[in-house]
């Protein structure tokens, strides 16, 4: 085989990597995690973890998972000749291994208190053996893009130039959708990025059904006459039509030609729209006599998870109504929106817009894709687009909207908090707004021109095609003197993270990319001797994960 | 086919408690709607006394026997005591003969000694599944017949029923707030099965001289009312059961264009439509009936009463005597109250008492106070051309009458929930065959064992 380099997501819900022949210029294989490897569900959690159990461990965790996905390409890995990266500062730092502390703390005295020096986040051309533990021939190169500013990462970068919002002459906002939506909104020459913790929901993460784009998972519900047709993924990842269910009964009305096996996140934001034009849902309640919406027998839909999904959208509502207020513009000004990242591409844009994920007044929606992997992809085929890319980062006038400290942000992400999960009426909403002299939230456009530029996040899977990692990085095993094995750690996780091993030992196994980390913590909470200590949990893999026995379909 | 065109009272004002326009006499020298109120007591037996024949005709003898001593012991001047069957009474025709015939001895003896007026309602238990069985040819409503014949043989004076025709769709409707399924299931399905049954009904009861008395939409209008609950349940918006009740009026009319008398069944509450539209005395439940359930309109309810109940009381000892005495000296007090508004000329007052104490206190109250509920009869009479027609008419008018008084105060809820069904009520089919067809294609796909075969379509 000829020269190989590989091309890089490291995304917050998961990691996309694809092995390209460098020679013909064409994508030999794809490969996608299901899950982050770290504990948490967002980069807060991420960094939470890498500070307090500290930032090797998180790094060799990321590396190993990295290797992971090499692995699974399955390429010859003396070929391998490039690596590029690209994702938010968060995992970009956690991959390199360098300060992330600085990513933590917003306060500049802070910063200065604990010692922290912001290390040098600008485009690097380094070596495989610069990264401890990457599996790669030594002198393979590691690209890695630069920031635009410290906060504003290559991912937002990706999503500025692979979307053309830069060539865009009218009032445009772009945004990433995943588990951190990143956004920007470009008025005139001057462009306002932000990111928000959106949280897994529109991941098809947190939601009692929820899964990752697979086959099985419903994507898309349209009403019939009677009852609602589920559009599922095929084997062959195509989307086909499933069983027509009766979302008030867990009955199907006519078998389809795929089994339902679980709800995507753009499966959510369906139900979501179709369910209330059809009065089932009013906000936070499911008016169904169980209180659930049913996709068939097995699979449903609860009101916690309009409220997590609530907390997604309403995040990402909040971040461009903040955006909008920044920039002195309403939202009926912003003309244009580009989505990225795979629920930005495979949503119903049209739904998408109706539900609050795309400023209501756009007249044009472009599906753009999965920009990340894109750069990255481009870089690995021509290493001077790193240069080019930095170049460009430099000119940019950009300016970085610290959500978290922005009390444009605050006031309207309680407000969406407040109708998604507590029942504000929208009149209340509106009144609040207005006293808060928030961007005034308008009624969505009914029929905008959606332009998707491709058919699939990823247009180009490769020749080989696609695998999964289901089972991301390794199981650890803990043991605390003093345990009763009682169990109940395990009982109280909501993640399914935890196992007593098969022998009659008394420790505990903990799937880290199962686990929902130091923001939850209900094992150590629950533990009726108080010895569960998270702290002393080793992440650290006692066996690599190439010779673990890994779950994996291709 | 619909049968009724007019009105058979002139405005609501004529209507009052008491009197009915078409009295019925029967038993032993009761007449109900000929001036004066009488009481209805509905026992119920105890659970375990069902197993037999001899411990449940044991259980209504002495049920049967507390209520007419305490007639005579406060001075009640008459009582209908209803025989509601318990599914063993229905099941074994004998039982609800041999039930029937131990009362008619009793009351008879009371009758003798005291000159207690008295009668017997029966009421059969309609235990057909119409999502399980051909409900025109089942050993279900083979026994029902029997018993309806057992019972008027054994003395019973008034044949009612509670029947389930449409029930199947309903269930699935009124949790789901589908006010168009309530409409098929109700006005047109349980309209058409009630001709059915209420043609045999009536023969039975003409072959033995006894009355056909009435029907109910217990088993679906009731459900959404007791369903929408007090102020503080949300489950069903009142504002649906209010529209509900409403088709229920076009459907339980039926019964009466087969040939009904009356008095109506108790637990029907649009029986006060029933009776604006055909003058047949009435049976009402309101404050009395909160033993066996609650609702929101305890005093209006008896504003044009000829009978007044309490819907059924389990037997059982309280301080006072048995539930059974207990109940019966209540209502007893209640309608010498209005006995003696009658006498004394006081009736309007009174009436509009019961009316203004809870006309706004709910939708169900208010469709139902005399005035609106006389309004929603003639919707029900000017719409005559089939039984959907004058259904969807009567929910469409019930709710112009709750949009169209401000002093009807609905939350937000309540309002939408009602302005949806409105708009859904408005945009249907004017014909009944495409109503039909429109709905059986759904329903069909929805509710498994649905037939329209159950129905004669």
């Amino acid at each position: 085989m000829s020269r190989i380099g590989i091309a890089l997501d490291l995304g917050t819900s998961g990691f996309r990597g694809q092995a390209l022949d460098l020679e013909n210029k064409e994508i030999i294989a794809t490969v996608l995690t299901a899950r982050h490897p770290l504990p948490g569900a967002n980069v807060m959690d991420h960094l939470n973890f890498a500070i307090e159990l500290g930032l090797e461990i998180a790094h060799s965790i990321v590396i190993e998972t990295v290797n992971q996905v090499i692995d699974y390409l399955q390429v010859p890995v003396n070929n391998i000749e490039r690596l590029a990266v690209c994702g938010n500062p968060i995992q970009l730092s956690l991959f390199e291994g360098i300060e992330i502390r600085d990513l933590a703390y917003a306060g500049e005295r802070k910063k200065k208190l604990m010692g922290i020096v912001p290390p040098n986040r600008d485009a690097k051309k380094l070596t495989a053996a610069d990264i401890d533990g990457l599996k790669l021939p030594k002198k393979a190169s590691v690209f890695i893009p630069a920031a635009v500013k410290h906060e504003i990462g290559a991912d937002a970068l990706a999503m500025m130039v692979k979307s053309n919002l830069l060539d865009c002459e009218e009032i445009a906002l772009v945004t990433d959708y995943g588990t951190n939506a990143e956004m920007a909104l470009k008025v005139g020459n001057r462009i306002i990025t932000g990111s928000c913790a959106a949280g897994p929901a529109l991941e098809g993460q947190h939601i009692e059904f929820g899964m990752l784009a697979a086959p099985g998972a419903v994507h898309d519900i349209e009403p019939e006459i009677v009852g609602f047709r589920c559009f599922v993924l095929s084997d062959e990842m195509m989307s086909v039509p499933g069983d027509l269910v009766d979302l008030t009964a867990p009955t199907v009305i006519e078998k389809g030609r795929a089994r339902i096996a679980g709800i995507t996140g753009t499966g959510v934001i369906s139900i979501i729209h179709e369910s209330k034009a059809a009065n089932l849902i009013k906000l936070p309640e499911i008016k169904t006599p169980d209180k659930r919406l049913h996709l068939g027998k097995e699979v449903c839909f609860t009101e916690h998870d309009i409220v997590e999904a609530g907390k997604a959208i309403g995040a990402i509502r909040a971040g461009f109504i903040t955006l909008a207020q920044e920039a002195g513009i309403e939202l009926s000004d912003i003309k244009t929106a580009y989505m990225a990242g795979a629920s930005g591409t495979y949503v119903n844009a049209v739904k998408a817009l109706q539900v609050g994920l795309v400023p209501p007044g756009v007249q044009k929606i472009y599906q753009v894709g999965n920009t990340s992997l894109a750069l990255a992809r481009d870089i690995v085929f021509d290493p001077d687009k790193l240069w080019e890319l930095q170049s460009l980062a430099q000119q940019l006038r950009t300016n970085h909207c610290m959500f978290g400290e922005s009390q444009v942000f605050e006031r309207a992400y309680l407000l969406e908090l407040s109708l998604w999960g507590e029942g504000m009426p929208w009149e209340q909403y509106h009144r609040f707004s207005k006293m808060y002299k928030l961007p005034e939230l308008i009624e969505p456009t009914k029929n905008p021109e959606v332009i998707r530029l491709y058919e699939r996040d990823i247009p180009d899977l490769g020749y080989r095609g696609v695998s999964y990692i289901d089972r991301v990085g390794y199981t650890s095993k803990v043991t605390f003197p003093g345990c009763t094995g009682c169990g109940t750690c395990i009982e109280k996780c909501p993640e399914k993270a935890l196992a007593f091993p098969d022998n009659n030992d008394i420790s505990i196994l903990i799937r880290p990319d199962r686990c929902n980390g130091t923001a939850c913590k209900r094992c150590e909470v629950n533990c009726p001797e108080k010895i569960f200590k998270f702290s002393l949990i080793s992440f650290l893999p006692e066996t690599p994960i190439s010779e673990q026995n890994n779950q994996a379909k291709t | 086919m619909p049968k009724f065109e007019k009105m058979a009272y002139a405005s609501s004002d004529e209507m009052i408690f008491g009197t009915a326009k078409n009295p019925v006499k029967y038993g032993r020298d009761f007449t109900v709607g000929g001036g004066y109120v009488f009481p209805e007591l509905v026992p119920h037996p105890r659970p375990g006394t069902e197993a037999t024949k001899k411990t449940l005709v044991k259980e209504y003898e002495k049920m049967v026997t507390d209520v007419l001593d305490r007639c005579v012991a406060i001075g009640i001047p008459g009582i209908q005591i209803e025989l509601e069957h318990v599914y063993q009474m229905t099941r074994n025709p004998d039982w609800g003969g041999e039930i029937a015939a131990e009362t008619k001895r009793l009351q008879e003896e009371y009758y003798r000694k005291f000159g207690l007026k008295s009668a017997i309602r029966a009421t059969i238990a309609d235990y057909r599944k119409p999502d399980e069985e051909d409900i025109r040819n089942s050993v279900a409503l083979e026994n029902m017949l029997k018993t309806f014949e057992t019972s008027a043989a054994g003395g019973a004076d008034n044949l009612s029923i509670e029947s389930v025709g449409g029930k199947e769709i309903s269930d699935y409707t009124i949790v789901r707030q589908d006010i168009r399924g309530t409409l098929f299931g109700i006005g047109v399905l349980g309209s058409r099965d009630m001709e059915f049954m209420w043609k045999k009904v009536v023969e039975i009861a003409n072959k033995y001289g006894a009355t056909p008395g009435g029907d109910t939409n217990c088993a679906q209008a009731n459900v959404a009312m007791f369903m929408a609950g007090g102020y503080q349940d949300r489950s069903v918006p009142h504002t649906f059961a209010a529209l509900t009740r409403a088709i229920a009026a076009a459907r339980t009319l039926v019964a009466y264009e087969q040939g009904a008398k009356g008095p109506t069944k108790d637990c029907g509450y649009e029986d006060v439509i029933i009776k604006a539209i055909t003058g047949n005395p009435i049976s009402m439940e309101g404050k009395t009936c909160a033993c066996a359930h609650s609702d929101l309109l305890g005093n209006l309810v008896a504003a044009c009463c000829d009978l007044w109940s309490n819907e059924a009381v389990e037997y059982h000892d309280m301080f006072g005597g048995t539930t059974v005495a207990v109940f019966t000296e209540i209502l007893g007090y209640d309608v010498a109250l209005m006995n003696t508004a009658i006498e004394m000329g006081h009736a309007k007052i009174l009436k509009e008492l019961m009316v203004q104490s809870d006309k706004y206190r709910d939708t169900h109250g208010f469709i139902l106070c005399p005035e609106n509920a006389y309004e929603i009869g003639k919707a029900i009479v000017s719409n005559n051309t089939s039984y959907y027609a004058r259904a969807r008419a009567a929910a469409i008018k019930a709710g112009e009458l709750m949009l169209g008084d401000s002093n009807l105060q609905m939350s937000a809820f309540e309002k939408e929930s009602l302005q949806s069904a409105m708009r859904t009520l408005e945009s249907l089919p004017d014909k009944e065959e495409d109503f039909i067809s429109e709905c059986a294609d759904i329903y069909k796909k929805l509710i498994p064992g649905f037939t329209l075969a159950n129905y004669g379509l």
